[in-house]
């Protein structure tokens, strides 16, 4: 029999929720004993609140008490899409984002973001507000409500230690070379370039993967994080870090969106539990869609058990209404025309956590489907 | 195709080589026209009711050097167009491009409503939109704008989307000292912030 999709987890369950594309994509991870996680943002539309709280407030849970730690993976504009709402909802809350987004070159570049007449686009100024709200926090509650992430470094530990959120990246390497990219793009922004909107298409320097320990099972959070041939960056060097290997993932949140550009075929094959649970939320931006036919392809022929929250070549909702002569023009100018925002499907897992072997039950709820069934229009 | 279409005339306003008269930039205009009707079959912009009465008349600008002070100089050749009377925009955009398909000649791109508090939408445009003169600015993160509206010429109405490019975009000086004030304000901030005793659960149990 389905469980509403409004049923808050016992107590002793451990949950991994999905939730995408609307515009952007979040995880929600109870931990048990109303001790939340959640990595990322993401909006139905720009007015509604950020998907995350939303579903934590349908559940009767709340923010401001159980969720113990917000992750930003990475400042890219569909990961952080209210993030700085959400955030300050989460009262108690610390911030945990690379720790590369703290430094000078970015927190100037945030700036001359918000200085900018343009109002696209948001990624970097969520950021900058998310740090500004942790550090007033830090100030009132006179604790550090941040915690920057670099691989290998817990972010959060739950009260008696049953859980923690690990850090897997980003390395020392990507940091930098996070840090010369900034450098470089804060030069060319006060010269006069336009390059403000170019950030997105940087490679995911920052990107935080992060792993949950709880229970005796183990949660990958891939973020956005790339494969790479290099030792020194993405998934080659979280593979290199002393135990990468050693705990294997049954739950793996898929990196890059099911993305050629974030499989690496090791962490298949070392940090996961053969046929793991993929989960996994679409990208679907102009004329990109991920996960693609072949990409789905692929992830179907490592595990049976893959969802995603929406299909990735579906069309999102129409454009807003204006007035008919408008329309008109409009529709006669573009060849395509389309929201950027959508509905926002989830996929639920569940599992008890006195039963680590317990393979647990996935929900599927607005929209999400098999991985299988994304494979046809 | 509805027979709306062949009912408005498209139209860029100041901007572009109808700007100017002189022969090698005609020609140059007479080309793009070619290139534009012709590779995506613009049949609406073929069907114009009112063909070339929409183009701008413009002043024949002499290109022989003027004397000033003790020099020769050329002078530009000076702009004209025919005057617009009034504009009454009707829906404004921003836009980014997200990504370029240069076989196909399109783009796509963000647009963010400047008009309305509505959600920000994603739309195909072909390059035929563009003034040729433009095509080079069509780059992943290029910044637009886009206006629709009514213009009245020769108190003639007719309806225009208008697509703009950005060329260039400059912070002042005291914007950018704004922001590294801000920044160093924030950094001191997380700076302080981190001298705190850590604030997640087991930080607090711990002490």
């Amino acid at each position: 029999m389905p469980i509403p999709q409004a049923t808050p987890p016992d107590s002793d369950e451990l949950e991994v929720s999905v939730f995408g594309p609307g515009f952007g994509e979040s995880v929600v991870v109870h931990t048990g004993h109303d001790e939340w996680l959640i990595v990322d943002s993401c909006l139905e539309s720009p007015t509604a609140q950020p998907k995350p709280l939303e579903y934590l407030e349908s559940i009767g849970v709340d923010p401001a008490t159980a969720v113990k730690v917000v992750i930003a993976s990475h400042w890219h504009d569909d990961h952080v899409a209210g993030l700085s709402a959400l955030l300050a909802k989460c009262k108690s809350a610390i911030l945990s984002c690379s720790t590369a987004l703290a430094q000078k070159d970015f927190l100037q570049l945030a700036e001359l973001y918000c200085e900018s007449p343009s109002r696209i686009p948001p990624g970097p100024r969520e950021i900058r507000n998310s740090l500004s709200i942790a550090a007033e926090r830090s100030k009132a509650l006179k604790r550090n409500m941040l915690c920057f992430a670099l691989e290998n470094r817990p972010i959060w530990t739950s009260a008696h230690g049953r859980a923690q959120a690990l850090a897997l990246s980003p390395s020392d390497e990507m940091v930098r070379r996070a840090l010369e990219f900034m450098a470089r793009s804060y030069e060319i922004a006060q010269s006069g370039i336009a390059i403000l909107d170019r950030m997105g298409d940087t490679p995911n320097d920052v990107a935080t993967a992060v792993r949950v320990n709880v229970g005796g099972r183990s949660i990958l959070l891939g973020s956005d994080l790339e494969a790479s041939a290099s030792p020194l960056i993405g998934w080659s060097a979280v593979l290199a870090l002393p135990g990468a290997t050693l705990t294997k993932s049954a739950v793996y949140k898929v990196a890059h969106h099911g993305a050629k550009s974030g499989h690496q075929e090791d962490v298949w094959q070392n940090m996961l539990s053969p046929a793991p649970l993929a989960l996994m939320s679409p990208f679907r931006l102009g004329a990109h869609n991920l996960p693609t036919y072949d990409d789905r392809q692929r992830i179907l022929g490592k595990t049976a058990t893959a969802f995603i929250t929406a299909h990735p070549d579906k069309a999102r909702s129409r454009s807003t209404k204006r007035r008919r002569k408008v329309d008109m023009l409009l529709e006669q100018a573009t060849l395509d025309r389309r929201s950027a925002y959508g509905p926002v499907g989830q996929i639920r897992w569940r599992a008890p956590l006195a039963h680590p072997t317990n393979h647990g039950r996935v929900e599927l709820f607005d929209g999400a489907l098999h991985l299988a069934d994304a494979l046809a229009l | 195709m509805g027979w709306w279409k062949n009912t408005f005339s498209k139209a860029y306003l100041m901007t572009g080589p109808q700007m100017t008269d002189s022969p090698v930039v005609s020609e140059r205009d007479a080309a793009r026209k070619s290139r534009v009707a012709g590779f995506n079959g613009a049949s609406w912009l073929r069907g114009n009711r009112f063909g070339e009465q929409d183009e701008p008349q413009l002043d024949v600008t002499a290109l022989s050097p003027v004397r000033r002070g003790a020099s020769l100089v050329f002078e530009p050749p000076k702009l004209s167009s025919p005057k617009v009377e009034n504009f009454i925009a009707e829906q404004e955009f921003e836009g980014v491009v997200l990504s370029v398909d240069e076989i196909q000649r399109t783009f796509w791109a963000r647009l963010a409503d400047c008009t309305a508090e509505n959600p920000d939408e994603e739309a195909e445009f072909a390059f035929s939109e563009i003034p040729v003169d433009d095509w080079q600015l069509i780059t992943p993160g290029a910044l637009f704008y886009w206006n629709v509206g009514r213009e009245w010429r020769n108190r003639q109405m007719r309806r225009v989307s208008d697509i703009r490019f950005r060329r260039f975009f400059q912070f002042s000086e005291a914007t950018v000292t704004r922001a590294k004030h801000r920044a160093e304000t924030l950094a001191d901030l997380i700076a302080k912030a981190n001298a705190y005793p850590s604030g997640d659960t087991a930080g607090f149990r711990r002490t």
